[in-house]
């Protein structure tokens, strides 16, 4: 039996997906590597990953500090990267499961051309039901939506052709924090 | 009439460009569902509970419904049962309202009471944000397949159908895809409402299940300030968990080993500035409750593998059938359309059986549409 940090590397990259194992200095240098100077955007981070990205020197904006905003569509159409954290991982299917009480999750995660979930280790769990049933546990309240995420978009229509990215992220970036 | 089953058949037979698209996207329909399900081998253990699930939820559907009404509801959510195709459309086109934009993804229920053609002929702008759809939307047909809407289209007749929207050189099925999300990403910023179809219900937490790989279904259920689920009544099942499952099932059964999105809609943000404001989610009946001697037909979970696999269906694709096509399309015609047209169809079944074999519901289907055959008028 594979570890479950090995499964799920193996399942999100078979899905199309990146994965590194990082601690929190090489996490900001990836986040700044991808970026490469340009603005990105994040939402339900640890305040201690959130405040290291704000000391950084990436450009960044908290959409959870904007989620009041009603003009946030328009001011956050064109950054092309959304960090997330991700609420719980399954090994055996690549997948990152998010819960979102007010979409800006979710924006982040399916809006722009590259998505970056931070997770940790203690959250892979071995099956999809197995996260799902943590998740439902550890909850008080429903949240508006619960988003699985499985790789970055792509769609077959054409003659079964598979093409990446159809509407949603093009890249998926996986982090799991030592 | 059968004369008039007779002739699309002819006409589609006739097509070549259609037939070596059709053909092309089945060739490897077996070699895809086997590695899928190789790929996620407890598929097959679900597939049983599902079926054992939706036997038991099916021998009282009304029960099923009021119970996922009552934990459904909440502030900002709205639930309404239609009997039939009308009374959704009418319930839908009240909600939207005249004047919106609407972006959609997939829904068969949606295809099965032609929604689109209805809210377009009041007025109202919608998009299929599916590319599958929404080439079949261009070229204003009908969807050959359940979960491949354009599986006969090759890639030459495609580029010509984009090309008067999208305005761009595409010289690949890729520059494609990306035209129609350029396109598209204005749609989805700037819609009124979202419409997408639900592939489950779940009535443990009373939430809505729906997979896209595309992220179509992810844009158009969070952006607009609306969002309108249309499903039907053999979707409900008890636990979320086995809302997941079936949807899994039904992916793998597709021939997919991996589907990028699923997502779970359980309300609206509490003071939300932003995601959707009202939730309204139409449960249609339209011929599914009352119809006893076919009721084997709602184990369906649409995954499209027996028409995939059916030998008529490889030669002649969507011209075998209206809303719903060949195999198992032939008593869902019955159920939801006319009992005479699914006749007219079901004469072209040769019994072979191969659709049997790979339902994931191991539903005798063969048999559906030689009770169909045997109908009077
Ligand atoms: S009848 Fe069976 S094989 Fe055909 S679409 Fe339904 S579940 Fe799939």
């Amino acid at each position: 039996m594979e570890d479950p940090i090995t499964l799920f590397k193996n399942s999100i990259e078979e899905n199309g997906g990146f994965f590194k194992f990082v601690n929190r200095i090489e996490l900001i240098n990836e986040i700044k590597k991808i970026s490469k100077g340009n603005e990105i955007m994040f939402a339900g981070l640890d305040e201690s990953i959130e405040n290291e990205i704000i000391k950084s020197d990436i450009k960044s904006i908290s959409l959870d500090k904007m989620k009041d905003d009603r003009d946030l569509k328009n001011k956050i159409k064109n950054i092309n990267i959304g960090i997330t954290n991700a609420d719980a991982l399954a090994a055996e299917s690549g997948s990152i499961i998010l819960v979102d009480y007010n979409y800006m999750k979710s924006f982040a995660a399916f809006l722009p051309e590259i998505h970056i979930a931070i997770a940790y280790p203690e959250k892979i769990f071995p099956g999809l039901i197995e996260a799902l049933n943590y998740i439902i546990n550890s909850m008080n309240e429903l949240p508006a939506t619960i988003q699985i995420i499985q790789g970055p978009s792509k769609t077959g229509d054409i003659e079964k052709k598979i093409v990446r990215p159809s509407h949603g992220p093009k890249e998926l970036y996986v982090f799991l924090i030592r | 009439m059968f004369q008039d089953v007779h002739k699309k058949i002819i006409i589609s037979l006739k097509d070549e460009d259609l037939r070596n698209g059709s053909r092309e996207a089945t060739r490897e329909e077996m070699k895809n569902r086997l590695d899928a399900i190789k790929r996620h081998p407890y598929a097959e253990d679900w597939a049983k509970e599902i079926k054992e699930i939706k036997r038991k939820l099916l021998l009282d559907p009304i029960k099923s419904f009021e119970d996922f009404k009552k934990s459904f509801e909440g502030e900002g959510k709205y639930i309404y049962f239609a009997k039939d195709g009308e009374e959704a459309k009418k319930i839908i086109l009240k909600i939207i309202g005249k004047k919106s934009t609407v972006v959609k993804s997939k829904s068969l229920v949606g295809e099965e009471i032609e929604l689109r053609q209805f809210l377009e002929m009041n007025g109202i702008n919608v998009y299929e944000t599916d590319l599958g759809e929404f080439l079949v939307q261009l070229v204003n047909g009908k969807p050959a397949h359940m979960v491949t809407p354009a599986v006969n289209m090759t890639e030459g007749r495609a580029r010509n159908v984009l090309y008067p929207v999208i305005k761009e050189r595409m010289d690949d099925v890729v520059s494609m895809v990306l035209g129609v999300r350029g396109f598209m990403r204005e749609k989805f910023l700037s819609a009124d409402v979202g419409i997408t179809g639900a592939n489950a219900l779940s009535i443990d937490t009373g939430s809505i299940v729906f997979i896209t790989n595309e992220g179509n279904g992810a844009l158009s259920s969070t952006l607009p300030e609306k969002l309108v689920v249309i499903t039907s009544i053999e979707k409900i099942y008890p636990s979320l968990k086995d809302a997941i499952k079936a949807s899994i099932v039904q992916t793998v059964y597709a021939g997919f080993k991996n589907t990028t999105y699923i997502h779970i809609i359980n309300g609206v943000p509490k003071e939300p500035k932003n995601g959707p404001k009202e939730l309204h989610l139409i449960i249609v009946d339209n011929g599914r409750i009352g119809d006893i001697s076919l009721k084997e037909t709602l184990y369906c979970i649409k995954c499209g593998s027996c028409q995939l696999s059916c030998p008529i269906f490889r030669e002649v694709d969507g011209a075998w059938g209206e809303i719903y096509t060949a195999a198992i399309g032939i008593p869902w015609t019955a159920i939801t359309g006319k009992i005479s047209v699914a006749r007219d169809l079901s004469y072209f079944c040769l019994q072979c059986g191969r659709c049997k074999e790979v339902c994931p519901m191991k539903i005798d289907i063969p048999n559906l549409i030689l009770k169909i055959k045997r109908e009077r008028f």
